[in-house]
């Protein structure tokens, strides 16, 4: 397991180094100082990301680190919740469509989820805002909470900021941020939510045709209690990788999303810093989110296989 | 059954929790505005929505305009007297006034004689070791000439002042209740100063305004909170809070949904549906601006006034006021929007009637039209002159075509006409105005080619005066012709960039200097309606509408006061 672990990490470590390697021959390429050599560069660049000196903005004047601290829980609470929504959905659909094969309801789960993933989600966004904000009134616009409250930053996720302060409106606060969380998590679930759907309903179709859950079914188990306790159990380690890579996506979708609903998150503030031409932001936020998407998806996977070692002999298996 | 019950909760618990605290909402004002202010100090700047977020929020002047009458009346100026030669202005101070108490600063004494000699030595004394601090750029006094106009401003005792000028000046007053005239802490600029951040004055304000700052986000929000002790009577708003949303749509939306209780600057493509929605009021302040087409004439053939004549004549105003304006605002028939005549009419309704040194003085003007916020539903402020009727336009045309063919271009030229790219308070669509201007100047055979270009990269290539025409315009700041006049047309103004026609005529000049030493107001509309009258007839600019400045709120807020010659007022604005 430590090997693995140790193999897992010296691979991530290489990625990162790879990415910053390729940040910095673009910063070199641009706006590259003739005394300086490319080695005696990159080492300094590579200083400087280890010391948390990400740079001042231009814009700002401000340390571009401190911003990034700033916006990132934003974006962290809008992905977070997306996944969690993506899971409640896709789980549910996708064994409904195995459990369903070929059949009707299978069939539009299956169409239902290639609309989801063709659909643009900058415009599946103005379409919910139009209909449940403007024409029903029950839901906010924009933004990650009214500008009423006064709500201090501690963690920046502003549905745990608003429980933590210490305010008499704290509860209204709470559910004020949770209002203006749900359109643009379920924005963002869209995509992941297909993905799930798909990944659960194949490998539990792959599950489904193993002996023991056909020698658990003629023993009279009833079919619920197969289908959670053996079905779901095992199909759960096939799909979880798959699913960890679709951070990546999620984060891609993340800045269209905070766009559209003004969420004050790393990608609306990479949007804005490159309109602005703000070099040290837009470096910064790159690498950023670059870096969230490797490390998240290595920690799934690593996570995949603490927790289910059969995973882990499969590596091991495949990689004589 | 139980699986959706489950997936219902948290959808009705979050739908059941619709209501915002009561009492929190009820204190406060939640204000859209479509960008962040670009300093915390108006002396530093000219943008509408900068004087919208810091003028009467933060700050107070020594006099301020009477919403109806717009003349100068006491704000910490309790009175002043003026010499007799007009040359001295002396002004008691209100007593007990508090400067804002705040993280950054706490205040050890009540506004007094030295925060006014602060505040205005700073624009004119280069020595002041804050003339050069942000920038050293004061827009609106350098249009005024203030370091030209006022020779000292000294302390005569703690509680006056006096201020002493070169020569005499019948907008002084004005000048002082203008946005940009505010009074700021001298003794918060000392403090600074020895603390070596003397650039925070205008980022980290302090001022005697009804609000005090508490918090600001770039390009998000900007927080107030009302100032505990203020020195002037109501106890408005406690929390105002400035939502900055660049795009209309948003704000709208924003508007639609109860997220803003008040919204600027409407397209005039929405005006409409706010017009139609049960819980919006729609004000509108009189037009103060007059958008323009300037023909360079100091550059040929529009040096010949025959041309710019031709296509005066040419031109449709009213298609561009109801394509571009969506027919909310008024065709201008002269430089001046109504506006700065009101007074003057309803005081001597009988030497304007007959109107015969101008006739663009319109006498129907309604004095409604100026009051600060005064929810119209029918759109139109002032009545319009009714649109030309094809034979006329037939016949303007004609004319238009022999004055061409007697300047020798029967055939027609071209021409390239520059715009800015942006919306602007008298023109929200320069393009659009463009495409229009190239339909209606095509039967002359006159070539119109478009160029939308950025703020700045206009202004430079006006300074450089090769442009053969631009549509530009201007926005008054203080109700006073030789606002407009001076900035549009005096030949001083061709070197700041802002004369665009590059117009400069010796007699205009007089006619303005003359309106600007002479106190008798009637005697001075004269001087402008002759200045004017120079101007009209020789075509030097060419007038095409004033626009009027909207604003959208909830018609559960009152005493919003939307200014016509600068930002908005929140101080005595309340929800009922």
């Amino acid at each position: 397991m430590l090997l693995y672990l140790l193999r897992r990490l010296g691979l991530l470590i290489s990625t990162l180094l790879m990415l910053t390697l390729i940040a910095f021959s673009l910063e070199f390429q641009l706006l590259s100082q003739p005394t300086q050599s490319f080695i005696e560069g990159y080492s300094l660049f590579l200083q400087q990301l280890l010391t948390g000196d990400f740079g001042v903005s231009s814009v700002s004047g401000l340390p571009v680190l401190g911003t990034l601290g700033q916006y990132f829980p934003a974006t962290l609470e809008l992905c977070l919740a997306a996944f969690i929504i993506s899971l409640l959905v896709g789980v549910p659909a996708g064994t409904w469509a195995a459990l369903h094969l070929n059949r009707w309801q299978d069939t539009s789960i299956l169409t239902g989820t290639l609309i989801g993933y063709s659909v643009p989600v900058f415009w599946l966004g103005l379409l919910l805002v139009m209909f449940f904000s403007l024409n029903l009134g029950w839901l906010p616009v924009s933004g990650q909470l009214s500008l009423l409250y006064e709500i201090e930053q501690v963690t920046g996720i502003m549905t745990i900021d608003t429980l933590l302060a210490d305010t008499p409106y704290r509860w209204p606060a709470f559910f004020d941020a949770l209002r203006h969380l749900v359109l643009p998590a379920l924005v963002l679930a869209i995509v992941p939510t297909t993905e799930v759907i798909r990944q659960i309903r194949s490998a539990l179709l792959e599950v489904l045709k193993q002996n023991y859950i056909r020698a658990a079914l003629t023993k009279g188990v009833s079919e619920n209690h197969v289908i959670l306790r053996h079905g779901l159990r095992n199909a759960f380690p096939m799909a979880i990788p798959t699913l960890g890579l679709q951070f990546g996506t999620v984060l891609t979708s993340a800045i269209m999303t905070e766009i559209v609903f003004d969420w004050p998150g790393l990608g609306r503030w990479l949007i804005t810093s490159i309109a602005l031409q703000d070099y040290a932001a837009i470096k910064a936020g790159t690498l950023a989110i670059a870096t969230f998407t490797i490390v998240a998806s290595a920690a799934v996977e690593v996570l995949s296989t603490l927790i289910y070692p059969a995973r882990r002999r499969a590596i091991y298996a495949s990689q004589r | 059954m139980r699986l959706w019950l489950w997936a219902l909760l948290p959808a009705l618990l979050i739908a059941g929790c619709n209501e915002k605290d009561p009492q929190l909402a009820q204190n406060s004002l939640l204000y859209c505005t479509p960008s962040s202010p670009s300093s915390f100090n108006p002396q530093l700047v000219i943008s509408t929505e900068t004087l919208d977020a810091t003028a009467h929020q933060l700050y107070d002047r020594l006099l301020t305009l009477d919403p109806l009458s717009q003349q100068p009346r006491p704000a910490l100026a309790t009175d002043w007297q003026r010499s007799d030669d007009g040359l001295r202005y002396r002004f008691r101070l209100q007593p007990d006034v508090a400067f804002h108490h705040t993280p950054w600063f706490s205040p050890s004494r009540p506004f007094n004689a030295q925060d006014v000699v602060f505040s205005f030595t700073r624009l004119a004394d280069k020595q002041h070791p804050y003339h050069l601090v942000s920038g050293g750029r004061y827009p609106f006094f350098s249009a005024i000439s203030w370091a030209q106009l006022v020779k000292q401003v000294h302390i005569v005792n703690e509680h006056e002042v006096e201020f002493v000028l070169n020569h005499a000046n019948a907008d002084f007053l004005h000048y002082l209740a203008s946005d940009y005239a505010v009074i700021l802490s001298a003794e918060y600029g000392a403090q600074l100063l020895a603390a070596g951040t003397p650039q925070l004055l205008d980022q980290q304000p302090v001022g005697t305004g009804p609000f005090l700052l508490n918090l600001y986000r770039p390009d998000e929000f900007i927080r107030y909170h009302r100032h505990p002790n203020y020195w002037q009577t109501g106890d408005g708003l406690q929390h105002l809070v400035l939502d900055i949303t660049p795009k209309s749509s948003k704000r709208l939306a924003k508007m639609l949904s109860g997220e803003c209780d008040a919204m600027a600057n409407p397209a005039a493509s929405q005006l409409e549906v706010i017009q139609k929605h049960p819980d919006i009021a729609l004000s509108a302040a009189a037009g103060s601006n007059v958008a323009v087409l300037a023909l360079n004439t100091q550059k040929p053939p529009f040096n010949d006034h025959r041309v710019r004549n031709a296509i005066r004549l040419a031109l449709n105003k009213n298609d561009i006021l109801q394509a571009v304006y969506f027919g909310r605002a008024s065709l201008a028939e002269s430089l001046l929007p109504a506006t700065f005549w009101q007074q003057a009419i309803l005081a001597h309704p009988s030497s304007f009637i007959s109107s015969d040194i101008n006739p663009a003085i319109n006498p129907t003007i309604s004095p409604a039209t100026s009051s600060p916020l005064m929810p119209t539903k029918s759109g139109a402020g002032r009545a319009q002159p009714a649109p030309f009727t094809d034979s006329e336009r037939e016949q303007q045309l004609t004319e238009a075509k022999n004055l061409l063919a007697q300047a020798g271009l029967s055939g027609g030229f071209k021409m390239t006409l520059l715009m800015p790219a942006g919306a602007r308070a008298y023109n929200p669509d320069g393009l659009k105005t463009g495409q229009l201007l190239q339909q209606q100047l095509a039967p002359l055979g006159i070539k119109l080619t478009l160029r939308a270009l950025d703020e700045q990269v206009l202004r430079n290539s006006l300074l450089a005066g090769q442009q053969d025409a631009v549509l530009t315009g201007w926005s008054a700041d203080i109700p006073s012709p030789d606002n407009i006049l001076r900035n549009l047309l005096s030949c001083r103004a061709i070197g700041a960039g802002t004369n665009a026609s590059r117009w400069c005529n010796p007699a205009f000049e007089v006619e303005l200097n003359l309106a600007l030493t002479e106190p008798d107001q009637l005697r001075r509309h004269a001087y402008y309606q002759a200045a004017q009258y120079l101007a009209e007839l020789d075509v030097a600019l060419i007038p095409l509408v004033h626009s009027r400045r909207h604003l959208a709120y909830r018609y559960s807020i009152a005493g919003l006061q939307l200014l016509p010659y600068g930002g908005i007022n929140f101080q005595l604005a309340e929800k009922e």
